[in-house]
């Protein structure tokens, strides 16, 4: 489902650990502990600062990311936003 | 005061009336039973601990009881008491000690949350530790037994104790529970050991505890650094060998092995965090004791 804008659900309290590539992130309301790449663990940052949209995560990400072509970090941003949606941590930016 | 230096009458008036006070390392434990295997496996398995005054606070009570009713004398049965309320089935009478070491696990690892309680055993040499998170069957508790008599101070066979505040690994050094041939295997590669009476028949086979040793038992109080966590299988065979494990993967498993996890919360999910950061993380398969201990030799020494 596209959505305009993500956010991350209200309750949701997000505690981070990194090693290289790997980082693990615990919610502490739930007690999960899941464990994300880098770009998943980017873009769940950039929703924890502020809702935002496909675009406006990949606007942020680009800079980050030299030789990536903007329609496969289009995509990739897209299929994170769905996971981490099914996980139940983020939802549709309420309307302003 | 240790408990070896109680006269039999002394011990037995505390550990009938209202329970015998001991230190073990971080921990205050009261133990009061009316079963004579349990109050003959505590005199000889925990000689060296010190006793408290019996009035003071402890952490942590159990008590070890006979079952009331038939069950007193046909097919008789002793019952763990928590709180004075029985708390897990009733066990034949003769299971006494092995339920006294169970039930202390559980009191411990369902109430000392001041720590990050992991499912681990934990040895120390120079002042950093080792944590060997494993499932039940993996050998841990063997090779940590063997490690023990081979330079490494215990500090637990079952329960890694990470102090929220510090990050560091307390130890209550309480004995060491093996298992069916872990026992003979344990007494003919330490043959200094002093074991408790085998308990036949139990859940998890035939039980026996090993008694710490008493320089780590006089010790138990001193914490340690982070050092390894060392993830062991015994694989028969094979030889003894460490590997690297991503540290994502080594807190993943840790998380799984985390008794208290949800209650600690964040601060529980930092602790770990710490604890994986300041800890190289290795597997470590092996089938021969002599062989670990060398390994975990090397080591050491490369720390």
């Amino acid at each position: 489902m596209a959505a305009a804008a993500w956010a991350l659900r209200p309750l949701i309290d997000l505690s981070w650990a990194e090693w290289g590539e790997d980082s693990v992130a615990f919610e502490a309301r739930s007690g999960q502990m899941l464990r994300f790449d880098a770009l998943t663990a980017a873009v769940i940052g950039c929703l924890e600062l502020a809702p935002a949209s496909v675009e406006q995560i990949c606007d942020d990400l680009q800079s980050d990311l030299s030789g990536v072509v903007r329609s496969e970090l289009h995509g990739a941003v897209s299929a994170i936003l769905e996971h981490v949606a099914d996980l139940g941590w983020i939802h549709p930016a309420p309307e302003a | 005061m240790n408990l070896a230096d109680l006269t039999e009458s002394e011990f037995r008036q505390r550990i009938t009336g209202d329970g015998l006070a001991l230190q073990t390392g971080p921990l205050h434990l009261r133990l009061r039973s009316d079963v004579l295997l349990v109050q003959q496996g505590v005199r000889l398995l925990y000689a060296d601990y010190p006793v408290l005054a019996p009035e003071r606070f402890c952490d942590h009570g159990v008590e070890i009881v006979r079952a009331g009713g038939l069950r007193r004398w046909l097919r008789p049965q002793v019952l763990f008491l928590h709180d004075g309320a029985p708390t897990f089935e009733p066990m034949p009478a003769d299971h006494g000690m092995p339920l006294l070491e169970w039930a202390l696990n559980w009191a411990i690892s369902g109430q000392a949350h001041q720590y990050l309680i992991l499912h681990a055993a934990v040895i120390e040499r120079g002042g950093r530790a080792v944590v060997m998170p494993a499932p039940p069957g993996s050998g841990k508790s063997t090779l940590c037994a063997g490690l023990i008599h081979r330079g490494w101070r215990l500090l637990s066979d079952e329960l890694a104790l990470i102090d929220l505040g510090n990050g560091r690994l307390a130890g209550p050094a309480r004995p060491v529970s093996l298992k069916n041939a872990s026992i003979d295997l344990i007494a003919a590669f330490a043959p200094e050991a002093v074991f408790g009476r085998r308990t036949p028949a139990t859940v998890k086979g035939t039980v026996a505890h090993l008694r710490a040793p008493s320089e780590h038992v006089r010790r138990a109080a001193e914490p340690a650094l982070p050092g390894w966590i060392v993830f062991p299988k015994y694989v028969a065979g094979a030889a003894a060998q460490l590997g690297s494990r991503p540290k994502a993967d080594a807190i993943m498993q840790l998380s799984r092995n985390a008794f208290n996890a949800g209650i600690t919360g964040r601060e529980g999910f930092a602790a770990l965090a710490r604890l994986v950061s300041e800890s190289e993380c290795l597997d470590f398969s092996y089938s021969s004791l002599d062989e670990a201990a060398a390994v975990f030799e090397r080591l050491a020494a490369a720390a």
